[in-house]
């Protein structure tokens, strides 16, 4: 029990008042002769015990009545969840809104939420109306009904589904609900886990009370979970069919968690596992496993926790593993030339795809500098400038974004480049300023044997000459060079010289920028500053420092869907009649969906986490799904906070538009859910019934009689 | 009428008796009331008792012929009345502590009251040629007066009615047992008391009298105070004959007080009825006349 207005209990003291007053008055009593002693005497014998009694009842009357009032004034109230108050008695509308979201899913909450549905419903009477709203739910509510058994059924149907709920909207449609209804009482009856990611945006309009039903025990409790918050995966830069697969682990608990086992499934087995030692409360760590995957190809993968938490759907992350099987390479030709030999790209183009077929690994495209203007950079996985005179401002910096997101740029060299230009624009994309163009010899001079230079040291271990350092790879010191550029010392942090001519000075030079890389080659790819398009080492050269550059497979950039949010699939040109969505793949029957493209999207609403294949028009006769919109969806990450919302932080969303009708607030019952009761009415009425029964024992027995006389009519005795 | 007070009635009013001369002005005055009341010319006198009207008939004496019946009805009647009977009449006073005693709607005292009433009767039977006698008493008995029917013994009487004690004590069967050693031939004895110390050896004794042809009359005072219990708020009762104290308020037991008044009261006239005692009750709150009606009617 608590009090408002503590102070008052010093009137407690004020019990000791009857007790002096009954003193004083015993000393101020009159003095009187009288002649009947003896009689008066004989009676008092025989009444004195009653009267001994009548008086200490009186005594402790008024000493209850002083200590009860004391104890009003002072406003004493306790918590319940027990009863019914005046309004309740009512004929009473109910909307019982139900919190479906995914952290609802926890089997103990659950229970008691279904519970206490049960209890609410149970506590309707025949002519009470209500309606069931949950907060997943996305088609308008039914209408209130007086047909209990239906929304018992339905309440029973009910279950958690695996996305975030949409608490405003449900509340809303809740009050539009009760805005229809006649009854003089209406409510809404909240049943929910109210866990802090429920109470965002504008609270809804709210004329109505709401009575929180919360599943939680306590207001503190701490929910224990861990979540994969997501997965990402690259291609290893230096192993060709190597993997990187980064899984993020979030410790949403409030104590730390160790030893916890990883593991990363493909196509629904196990196929690799790790253990994180240790994750520190609220916080994230990065598991990483590698995966070497030497057949293309697109796979249903997932990484799972094998931990016992209060919250399972966050524990399995899926997501859709695609290898590259083709490198997109852009060639703009700075030199283009009617007659094969002296084009820029002639040699190039021919080395990367030597049979220009189509499914070819490398797809070489070639424009002119011009047209690179108009070209979407980001179809493309390489870039290489073949002797480009110069680049405007504007395009330098669409291709440094394009590096820095993980493409790769080639800068060749040759007569056409304006050195100045280059080092202008260029200046943030080439490992090293350009200084001007050396010539060893003419392609005619007789001496050209013994000037020209060739191919030297390089870096065996780097990718693109690892295949050079085996048997046969000496060819490519056989390539003579007559001509290349010179380059500005530069800052050695930023580029390392990969390969290098005989006179030591730089042939091939990489720069790290972002996620992506540019290489320059000091000499041309075509047959004007060397003869090296003509050697053995020219193609395989060509194309592994194209697949090197290239942009590494990777999820960055893949769409992220949750389970409840809407999936757009461009599926132009891909489907035209209909798409067939089938998943979760690892179910045991995966649901089937068919959907109707519209201008050129197909719209998808998964209802449960995992991986969807999408088929176009048939998915029977072993027909294969179209790989590039095999999808992925997850549980909704917001779920997996579970930390409860502040009660009081949920009755200032929600009072300050309820409290303009007056009649409505958030009552919490149970741990959350007390609601204050108030004695000092109770203690009020006992203290006027104390104090009737004291005035009704206090009065004289003479003027209760001739009351009691004048009452029943009876004449009066004179 | 006389220039004093007088109560509803006619009859004067207890309260201003106190202020009415001496005893004597007194008597005269309540005699004279008393007449009125039984409607009888108090000059008629005589050692007779008036006996029967008959109407007249030639042989009676014109003298005898009443004038106001006549008056009235327009008849003659003649008085008849029977030889004198030498009646004694013993007045016996109470003078305990207990009868000094009078509450606010009173006026005058248990003690001053019945002596009044005593004087009443006294000169009412002297004025009748009838022999009076008087004894007061308290814890025992105090003075007696022989009956005589002198003029002159009426002063006696009314001094001693004027002396009454009043201290501690009732000794009733003491002075009814002085009055029944003394007392002569066929003697009405009147016992003026508030007949609170009153038991059973006293109504034996009352019944003894009657037996031995005494004609015995208790005149029962009582302040209406003590019947009623009327105080309120606590109040400390003080005894008058030192039989102690009480601290009570009166509410608590004004009921279970009054119940036993009432039996006490109840016993005494039974008590009384049983022996043949003539009993007569009365609060101080009456007028005297009235009560020494309720006497009287009967015996005219």
């Amino acid at each position: 029990m608590s009090f408002l207005e503590p102070l008052f209990l010093l009137g407690l003291l004020g019990a000791a008042l009857p007790l002096l007053v009954h003193l004083i008055n015993r000393r101020k009593a009159t003095k009187r002769s009288f002649p009947a002693l003896k009689l008066l005497l004989e009676s008092n014998k025989r009444v004195a015990r009653s009267v001994k009694v009548r008086q200490w009842f009186l005594m402790a009357l008024r000493v209850l009545a002083i200590l009860l009032l004391a104890l009003a004034l002072a406003k004493p109230f306790f918590l319940s969840d027990a009863g019914v108050a005046a309004g309740e008695r009512l004929p009473t509308a109910v909307v019982l809104v139900v919190d479906t979201s995914g952290s609802m899913t926890n089997a103990k909450w659950w229970d008691r939420a279904r519970d206490q549905v049960s209890d609410e419903l149970e506590k309707l009477r025949p002519w009470d109306e209500v309606a069931l709203v949950t907060t997943t739910q996305r088609e308008i509510p039914e209408r209130l009904t007086d047909d209990h058994a239906r929304i018992k059924d339905a309440a029973r149907e009910l279950s958690p589904e695996a996305h975030t709920g949409d608490l405003r909207q449900a509340l809303q449609s809740a009050a539009d609900v009760l805005a229809t209804s006649q009854l003089p009482s209406r409510k809404i009856v909240l049943i929910s886990d109210l866990a802090a990611n429920n109470r965002a945006g504008i609270a809804p309009e709210m004329p109505y009370p709401i009575e929180l039903e919360q599943v939680r025990r306590k207001k503190e409790e701490a929910p224990d979970n861990l979540s994969i918050t997501g997965v990402q995966y690259e291609q290893d830069a230096t192993e060709e069919a190597t993997w990187r697969i980064e899984a993020r682990v979030k410790n949403h608990s409030k104590e730390a968690r160790e030893d916890i086992d990883i593991q990363l499934m493909f196509d629904g087995s196990p196929l690799s596992s790790g253990r994180i030692d240790r994750i520190g409360p609220g916080e994230e760590v990065i598991h990483v496993f590698r995966h070497r995957q030497a057949t293309p190809g697109t796979f249903s993968a997932a990484v799972t926790l094998d931990e016992e938490d209060d919250y399972t759907l966050d524990d399995t992350f899926s997501f859709v593993f695609r290898t590259r099987s083709k490198i997109m390479v852009l060639i703009v030709n700075g030199e283009a030339a009617s007659i094969a030999y002296d084009d820029e790209s002639f040699f190039l183009t021919r080395a990367l795809n030597p049979e220009q077929r189509s499914d070819s690994g490398l797809i070489p495209t070639t424009i002119t500098p011009e047209g690179l203007a108009n070209k979407n950079l980001s179809e493309y996985d390489v870039i290489i400038l073949a002797n480009v005179p110069r680049i405007p401002n504007a395009m330098s910096a669409k291709l440094e974004r394009y590096v820095r997101d993980g493409g790769g740029l080639m800068v060749t060299s040759g007569d056409q480049i304006d050195i100045e230009a280059y080092n202008q624009t260029l200046v943030g994309l080439l490992p090293k300023p350009l200084r001007g163009l050396k010539e060893l010899a003419k392609r005619d001079d007789p001496d050209a044997p013994v000037k020209i230079t060739r191919f030297g040291a390089s870096n065996h271990n780097h990718p693109i000459f690892r295949a050079f350092s085996t048997m046969g790879g000496s060819t490519l010191q056989s390539a003579q060079v007559y001509s290349y550029m010179l380059l500005e010392p530069g800052d050695p942090a930023l580029s390392t010289t990969l390969l290098s001519y005989k006179d030591n000075a730089p042939a091939l030079l990489e720069r790290q920028l972002g996620r992506g890389r540019v290489l320059l080659l000091t000499t041309s790819i075509d047959f004007e500053w060397s003869d090296f398009p003509i050697r053995s080492a020219y193609l395989p050269m060509m194309q592994r420092t194209t697949q090197y550059l290239a942009r590494r497979a990777t999820s960055v950039g893949d769409s992220r869907y949750e389970v409840g949010g809407q999936v757009t699939l461009e599926v132009s040109g891909i489907i035209e009649e209909r798409a067939i969505i089938k998943g979760p793949v690892d179910a045991d029957e995966p649901d089937r969906f068919v959907l109707e493209p519209l201008d050129g999207q197909v719209v998808f609403t998964p209802p449960e986490p995992g991986v969807y294949q999408v088929w176009a028009g048939e998915d029977s006769n072993g027909e294969p799904p179209v790989e590039e919109l095999t999808f992925a969806v997850n549980a909704a990450q917001s779920e997996s906070d579970l930390t409860g919302m502040d009660i009081e932080a949920f009755e200032q969303w929600i009072a300050p538009k309820a409290s303009e009708s007056g009649s409505s607030g958030v009552i919490t019952r149970g741990q959350t859910r007390e609601r204050r009761v108030n004695i000092w009415p109770t203690l009020l009425f006992l203290v006027t019934l104390a104090l009737l029964a004291e005035t009704i024992l206090g009065t004289r027995r003479s003027v209760l009689m001739r009351l009691w006389r004048m009452i029943t009519g009876q004449r009066l005795e004179a | 009428m006389n220039t004093t007070s007088t109560s509803n009635e006619g009859y004067l009013d207890p309260a201003t008796l106190e202020q009415l001369g001496n005893m004597h002005i007194r008597a005269r005055q309540l005699v004279e009331g008393i007449i009125a009341g039984l409607h009888r010319s108090p000059h008629r006198g005589g050692s007779v008792e008036f006996a029967e009207y008959i109407e007249y008939a030639p042989g009676h004496e014109i003298r005898h012929i009443d004038w106001k019946v006549f008056a009235k009805s327009d008849k003659y009647y003649v008085k008849q009345y029977e030889d004198e009977t030498n009646l004694r009449a013993y007045l016996l006073l109470d003078g305990s502590g207990s009868m000094d005693f009078a509450s606010e709607d009173a006026g005058l005292t248990k003690l001053r009251y019945a002596s009044f009433l005593a004087a009443t009767f006294a000169y009412l039977f002297m004025r009748q040629g009838d022999a009076v006698g008087a004894l007061s008493f308290d814890s025992e008995v105090r003075q007696y007066l022989p009956a005589s029917a002198k003029t002159s013994h009426l002063d006696d009487l009314f001094f001693l009615l004027d002396e009454l004690p009043s201290r501690e004590g009732t000794a009733i069967e003491s002075a009814l047992r002085t009055i029944a050693e003394r007392a002569k031939g066929r003697s009405l004895v009147m016992l003026f008391s508030d007949l609170l110390d009153i038991d059973e050896e006293v109504l034996n004794f009352l019944r003894v009298l009657r037996s031995r042809r005494f004609e015995v009359a208790v005149f029962h005072v009582i302040d209406p105070a003590e019947l009623e219990l009327p105080y309120e708020g606590l109040t400390l009762f003080e005894g008058l004959e030192g039989d102690g104290e009480l601290l009570v308020d009166p509410d608590d037991l004004r009921d279970r007080y009054m119940e036993m008044m009432r039996t006490h009261l109840d016993e005494i006239e039974r008590q009384c009825q049983e022996g043949d005692v003539e009993y007569i009750r009365f609060t101080t709150a009456e007028p005297i006349e009235e009560v020494a009606l309720r006497f009287l009617r009967p015996r005219f």
